[in-house]
């Protein structure tokens, strides 16, 4: 185990834990001749912000009361991006957008009541003996991905570690 | 038939430890399927998971563990959902898959018609390591080292076979009970703490 952790040492002098937050400053100019599109853009990406400082926050609360980070239902962060209704394109859409994840199929057992499973992940922290992330599970309804909707999405708070 | 099997989740953060030929490091969690195909599972961690994920920060911890103070990362802490039902497989199942579904490995270390008496042993000495507050440190005294506590209590081996993988700090011994801890080398008691 020492061995291990010299070799940790010799080759990760440097390492810091990885956080995935994109460090910018939104400033909106009161000036009409920003295209549509970009303003658009420096809005969502404030959405973005704003849920990760949320999720951050809960994080740290955690931390704070010492109970340790295993699984913990943070559904109500996340509800207002994907409403139900939303189209699989949408949802699709947000997740690569505002950077939270790739959307997959959940291959585990679908649950019987619901519809079809995916999930999305991404990480809060990414450290060389422990990581937390939030899984994003989606409950559609429909045929085919082209015609889908979502009925439910939920967000799970999770740390792993040795 | 009943079983307590030992699940391996790998943690990618770990991926350095493989290029050094150790293999990717594996939280270890322990879970008891009833006769009745229901699942139960334990697990632990550090208290605090936002500490700087440094060598001589872990090399602090060995130190804190010799004097059994909290670490940066912490105390050793129990999963408040230890002992909870749920079905394997199922979304909100974070024991035997990965987020997307992925069978975690694992090694089945018992099989038998009524494995509930060990189970309680398990979950009891889940609890009473976590009411310790014992030093974490994650490369010596850490989730593994409760789990292959609470397996030899239960009088279950801890896995070390072609099916088990690397888990850090899992032949570690750790005081259950408050007189263990003041006397370590006495043979295990059960005061009242």
């Amino acid at each position: 185990m020492l061995a291990a952790l010299l070799a940790f040492t010799l080759l990760t002098a440097n390492a810091q834990p990885r956080l995935d937050l994109r460090e910018n400053t939104i400033v909106i100019l009161a000036d009409d001749t920003i295209p549509a599109k970009g303003l658009r853009a420096t809005l969502d990406e404030n959405l973005h912000d704003v849920l990760v400082d949320n999720l951050m926050d809960k994080f740290h609360a955690m931390n704070a009361a010492g109970q340790g980070i295993f699984q913990h239902d943070v559904s109500p962060l996340i509800r207002a991006y994907f409403p139900p209704g939303q189209p699989f394109a949408e949802t699709v859409r947000i997740l690569r957008e505002q950077d939270l994840g790739t959307l997959t199929k959940f291959k585990g057992m679908q649950d019987p009541a619901g519809g079809t499973m995916y999930v999305a992940k991404f990480n809060l922290m990414n450290g060389m003996f422990s990581e937390v992330y939030v899984v994003l599970n989606f409950d559609f309804e429909g045929e085919t991905e082209a015609g889908m909707t979502l009925k439910k999405a939920t967000a799970m708070l999770r740390g792993g570690n040795m | 038939m009943e079983t307590i099997a030992v699940y391996y989740s790998p943690l990618e953060a770990t991926r350095i430890i493989a290029y050094v030929g150790l293999g990717l490091a594996h939280h270890m969690a322990i879970i008891y399927t009833n006769s009745a195909g229901q699942s139960f599972g334990v697990s632990s961690g550090p208290s605090i998971q936002s500490t700087q994920q440094t060598p001589p920060n872990a090399l602090r911890a060995l130190v804190s563990m010799a004097n059994n103070m909290p670490s940066d990362f912490g105390t050793l802490v129990s999963d408040p959902h230890n002992n909870t039902p749920f079905v394997k497989s199922m979304m909100d199942d974070y024991y035997t898959q990965d987020y997307q579904g992925n069978k975690f490995p694992y090694s089945t270390v018992a099989e038998g018609p009524d494995l509930s008496a060990k189970w309680q042993v398990i979950v009891k000495t889940y609890a009473a390591i976590g009411r310790l507050h014992l030093t974490y440190s994650p490369t010596s005294q850490n989730s593994n080292s409760m789990a292959g506590e609470a397996l030899r209590r239960a009088g279950l081996r801890v896995p070390f076979s072609i099916t088990a993988r690397f888990a850090p700090a899992a032949f570690t011994h750790l005081p259950a009970h408050k007189c263990e801890l003041r006397q370590p080398a006495m043979p295990r008691c059960q005061d009242a703490d």
